[in-house]
């Protein structure tokens, strides 16, 4: 009986590949939107069931199933059912979504659960292919950034598999656990191989200068792939960078330190800077989105489980608030509101937005008593509490300066204006309601979410 | 059961109310039902955990804990059944009182929030639940006393309240640093258990301040009077079991750190300057609901004296029984303004004596805050009289303050019970039901209270004071001449001699003396302000470096946005080149 329990997870992975090949045969838009919504769900209440007994056992020598990946499995299905839900009102054609989605999904599961380099690389790409399908299916107008994309996911996949094959050697495995794994010294190879790694996945995790692409891609793309692509495939390809280099280059921890703490000042400054003088929306929050990835890379740099802990739990936030934002500018831009200065009287048009906006925005800028507070605050602590005090006070800076255009869009929401009251679909309701509760529950109440993240990231620290 | 969770049927009840514009008339009953479910639960509560210290983890990092701690030990519980008592009661009110107002969904919204920071404050067990209680009251208190935002002085009144109480709050803010500075926790049980020392004399002389303030103390007792700008059920619920208490309720809890660090007596001082400045401005007011603020101080710093000399049981007593005759009386003058189209000057106001269901809870109450026998005004009165018959001059000025709280009580109560004269409209058939059936639950609670002094053996918190209260006979029958006195001055002055208002002597101006200490507070201010604007080329030097920070820091950005062309094959430049940037940074 446990053993079949165990199996559980590939089983619903499969049921969601039947799930997207059904779909092309039966084009039920209803249907499709059930049975994923339905598999999600199922796999969220696996992710919870897994982190709460802290269950730890391999799956078919495909999957490894320990903290980590359940914390995986708890962030990625629920920001899944986030997307699938506003894609159902945001796509005309909602039928190709439902095809390529569970496609996707298989991917972006596979990552967290993966037990060999070569695994992570397939379920990579298996994520990455599908949506630069999708974002192509939308019509002409998004031809560029589907090339964008599918260009710098070549490069990136490219330069993956050389790096892979450059740490292959020193174990001649591609097991995770196995694969060079924290092998020390002063090991020329070993240390490209890393370099490799993190330029590859750092294209898609947006760290500078691997990211230039994304302000193009994250604008340009339909409005409902816009918050998977910030909120989803960013993020997995963060969880990749950790799983990899968390366990097979542990051994070079200084490099680890330098290459990540220069990456993440130049990653915050790029994406703050940048952020500053954008004037449509959509691109403001692809270069905020970033600066967090800068503030993830902050405790990716302390190369400690605290430090660990802390990214996870910005990961976790930053999903979601990047999801929110996204969901409500892609909402508010098929209603033709594009600009900043369109956003002004958005007070008048929806208070629900309005009010969740400005949240989601306060959350993203650090103010205490919502989520993006305490990752920060756990950021920046564990960057003190490994030594790297100057990352933690440069860090610091940056959310100072941050706020200038988080402010800017917020008060640009209230500032009064006449205007006649909007609509909202209950989808884009529900949703934007979702995140909000996430963003406040956790704010003031963080205890369960920072044990998860510990959970994980002790657990990256204890495999090998 | 989790303490916390008594809080949440209020709480949720308040932010659904929310959902109730243009609905009405679900507001009222929705937060009604909300608070009687919190009742009973605290009600459960208090019999299920008593004496439980429960902690739950908020968050905890590199090695410390923050706790959100929650106790109900036996003064949380006399906390929190006073509350549960007295919100349904004002919630009642307030829907009559309501009624025909806009905006009643954000009063009640911030009636029920205020409700339940001061239950959160109750059960608080360590100093960061107890601030944040503490806090979200002074918030919400600022709101509902500029309820009426549009009036000339509500915002006023508002401001002064919140400037004055933020005072405390930095101060308080100080104590939580030095306390977990030097003891490395939150925690009420475990500071009390921590030894003396000088870092806990200052914390403590810290959270006193922030006491006072709350709690109106001299020199911060002005802004209770001008609070009264807000809604009538708003200074009912503020004066009975929230808000002004909570001063009084954390200098209880902590009494036997106040003691380590030697403040007793400053305790005492600023407890009889208050109840004597209260006491003399009561007797001059001519503001119908200020004559009771005014009472609320000197209540307060009756409290204050009994606790500083160390009469615990005869405070929490006293503390007890004001509540209910403060909440009834407020009640009583919000519907006595209603009957007189909301006019405010006591000399203005007619009739009372009219309408026996408003009258009778009325006079109840006033004689209970008299402290006649054997309503339960008496015998807090008498207690803290008996507590201090060891200090003559604390003794000699007591029994005064008892003159004078019955001559002005009295006087409140003679002056709007006279005959309407024929131009004023006066019409006690509009109040609505359900204020004047509030007052008359009220009245029931008041003469209830009395029983609170057969129950006071319970009241055992701190092991090392000696904890009796006593009334002796010789001390009840000074005090209750004293009140007598009191009601046969005020008889002739204010009964007999028809009286218009309009006397102004030097004498009135001595007692009267608001307008000296608000004129006080202005040129403090005033000498802030100066030194201010001294000091702000400092700030303008400060203002000007992040201005032109900012400037640059736009210009680069704008330089920035530059670099991100749209042309791919500058991305990929880029990729290649980072890749060589990291590797010659780890070669070097």
């Amino acid at each position: 009986m446990l053993a079949i329990f165990n199996l559980a997870v590939p089983v619903l992975l499969v049921a969601l590949i039947v799930s997207g090949l059904a779909a092309t045969m039966h084009k039920s838009k209803k249907l499709s939107f059930a049975t994923n919504n339905a598999i999600f769900l199922l796999l969220l209440a696996l992710g919870i069931y897994y982190s709460v007994y802290g269950s730890s056992f391999n799956v078919l020598s495909l999957y490894h199933i320990y903290p980590f990946s359940s914390f995986t499995l708890v962030l990625f299905p629920l920001a899944l059912l986030l997307v699938n839900i506003a894609a159902y009102y945001v796509e005309d054609s909602y039928i190709k979504f439902g095809i390529m989605l569970p496609i996707i999904s298989v991917g972006v599961l596979s990552v967290g659960l993966a037990s060999s380099l070569l695994t992570i690389l397939v379920a990579i790409e298996l994520m990455t292919i599908p949506t630069i399908i999708l974002i192509a299916l939308n019509g002409k107008q998004y031809a560029e950034p589907a090339a964008k994309l599918f260009l710098m996911a070549a490069i990136s996949v490219a330069v993956f598999a050389f790096s892979i094959a450059l740490a292959f050697p020193y174990d001649s495995s591609l097991s995770l656990v196995r694969a060079a794994s924290g092998s020390t010294g002063t090991l020329y190879f070993l240390i490209l191989s890393m370099v490799l790694l993190v330029a590859s996945l750092g294209t898609e995790a947006a760290l500078f200068p691997f990211d230039l692409w994304i302000p193009d891609v994250y604008q340009g793309s339909p409005n409902s792939i816009s918050p998977m692509l910030a909120g989803i495939n960013k993020k997995v390809a963060f969880i990749a960078i950790i799983e990899i280099t968390f366990i097979v280059f542990i051994g070079q921890k200084a490099s680890l330190t330098l290459i990540f703490g220069a990456l993440a000042i130049l990653t915050m400054f790029f994406g703050n800077l940048g952020a500053m003088v954008q004037t449509n929306v959509k691109r403001m929050l692809a270069y905020s989105s970033i600066s967090q990835a800068g503030y993830i890379m902050v405790g990716l740099a302390a190369v400690s489980a605290f430090g660990l802990q802390a990214a996870l739990f910005q990961i976790f936030a930053h999903s979601f608030m990047i999801i929110g934002a996204f969901i409500i500018a892609g909402f508010l831009a098929m209603e033709g509101f594009m600009s900043i200065s369109d956003y002004s009287g958005l007070y008048k048009r929806s208070r629900f937005l309005a009010f969740s906006l400005t949240v989601i925005m306060l959350s993203m800028a650090g103010i205490p008593g919502l989520i993006g507070f305490v990752g920060k605050f756990l950021l920046f602590s564990s960057a003190i509490s490994s030594g790297l005090i100057a990352l933690a006070f440069i860090g610091i800076i940056n959310s100072f300066i941050s706020i200038y255009y988080y402010a800017r869009l917020i008060s640009n929401i209230y500032s009064s204006r006449d205007h006649k009251s909007m609509h909202v679909p209950r989808e884009i309701y529900f949703t934007v309601l979702l995140v909000v509760a996430i963003v406040v529950f956790f704010g003031l109440y963080p205890a369960p979410l920072m044990a998860l993240a510990s959970a994980a990231s002790s657990s990256i620290f204890s495999i090998i | 059961m989790l303490t916390l969770l008594i809080i949440l049927p209020l709480l949720a009840a308040s932010f659904l109310v929310l959902l109730t514009y243009g609905r009405e008339k679900y507001t009222g009953p929705l937060v009604l039902a909300g608070s009687l479910i919190t009742s009973l639960m605290i009600l459960y509560a208090s019999m299920s955990s008593f004496g439980k210290i429960q902690e739950l983890n908020w968050f905890g990092i590199s090695g410390y804990t923050i706790h959100i701690t929650t106790q109900l030990l036996p003064l949380n519980v006399i906390l929190s059944l006073l509350i549960g008592l007295i919100t349904p009661l004002i919630m009642f009110y307030s829907m009559g009182y309501m009624e025909y107002k806009t905006e009643r969904p954000r009063f009640f919204f911030e009636m029920g929030i205020f409700a339940s920071s001061m239950l959160l404050f109750a059960i608080a067990g360590n100093f960061i639940t107890m601030f944040i209680a503490w806090e979200m009251l002074g918030i919400t208190s600022y709101l509902l006393i500029g309820f009426w935002y549009k009036r000339e002085n509500a915002p006023y009144a508002a401001r002064k309240s919140i400037s004055t109480i933020i005072i405390g709050d930095f101060a308080m803010l100080a104590a939580m640093l030095i306390i977990w500075s030097s003891y490395h926790t939150f925690s009420f049980a475990s500071i009390l258990a921590s030894p003396s020392s000088l870092y806990l004399s200052i914390a403590m002389f810290m959270v006193l301040i922030a006491c006072f303030t709350k709690s109106a103390q001299f020199p911060f007792h002005e802004w209770l009077s001008d609070a009264m700008e807000g809604p009538t059920p708003v200074s009912a619920f503020l004066h009975s079991s929230t808000m002004v208490k909570a001063g009084v309720f954390l200098v209880l809890v902590l009494f036997p750190l106040f003691m380590k660090a030697g403040l007793s007596e400053l305790i005492l001082a600023i407890g009889i300057i208050s109840a004597v400045l209260g006491a003399s401005n009561a007797i001059s007011s001519h503001h119908v609901k200020k004559i009771l603020a005014y009472s609320t101080i000197e209540d307060l710093g009756l409290m204050f004296v009994a606790i500083g000399l160390h009469a615990i049981v005869a405070a929490v007593l006293f503390f007890i029984v004001q509540a209910f005759y403060k909440a009834l009386l407020f009640m009583s003058a919000g519907s006595i303004m209603r009957a007189n189209n909301e006019e405010e000057d006591i000399y203005k106001l007619y009739g009372s004596a009219k309408r026996k269901l408003l009258y009778i809870p009325t006079v109840i109450g006033v004689l209970s805050i008299a402290g006649i026998f054997p309503l339960s005004g008496f015998f807090g009165k008498a207690a803290i009289d008996t507590a201090a018959a060891s200090n003559a001059y604390a003794y000699i000025i007591l029994v005064i303050i008892d003159f004078a709280t019955s001559a002005y009580i009295f006087r409140w109560l003679f002056i709007h019970s006279r005959k309407p004269s024929k131009s004023a409209a006066v019409d006690y058939s509009k109040i609505p039901k359900s204020m004047v059936y509030a007052g008359v639950i009220a009245s029931i609670l008041v003469v209830l209270a009395a029983f609170a002094f057969f129950d006071m053996g319970s009241v055992q918190s701190y092991s090392d004071y000696s904890l009796s209260i006593s009334i002796s006979v010789i001390d009840s029958i000074i005090e209750t001449a004293a009140v007598a006195f009191g009601l046969v001055v005020s008889y002739l002055l204010f009964m007999k001699a028809k009286p218009t208002g309009e006397i102004r002597t030097k004498a009135y101006y001595i007692l009267f003396n608001s307008v000296a200490i608000n004129a006080a507070y202005l040129y403090i201010s005033k000498a802030v302000m100066y030194f201010a604007e001294g000091i702000s080329v400092i700030d303008e030097l400060i203002y000007g470096f992040f201005a032109s920070g900012g400037e640059g820091l736009l210009a680069i950005s704008d330089k920035l946005r530059k670099i991100v062309t749209g042309d791919s094959n500058n991305y990929l430049i880029a990729f290649v080149a980072g890749i060589i940037l990291i590797i010659l940074l780890l070669l070097v």
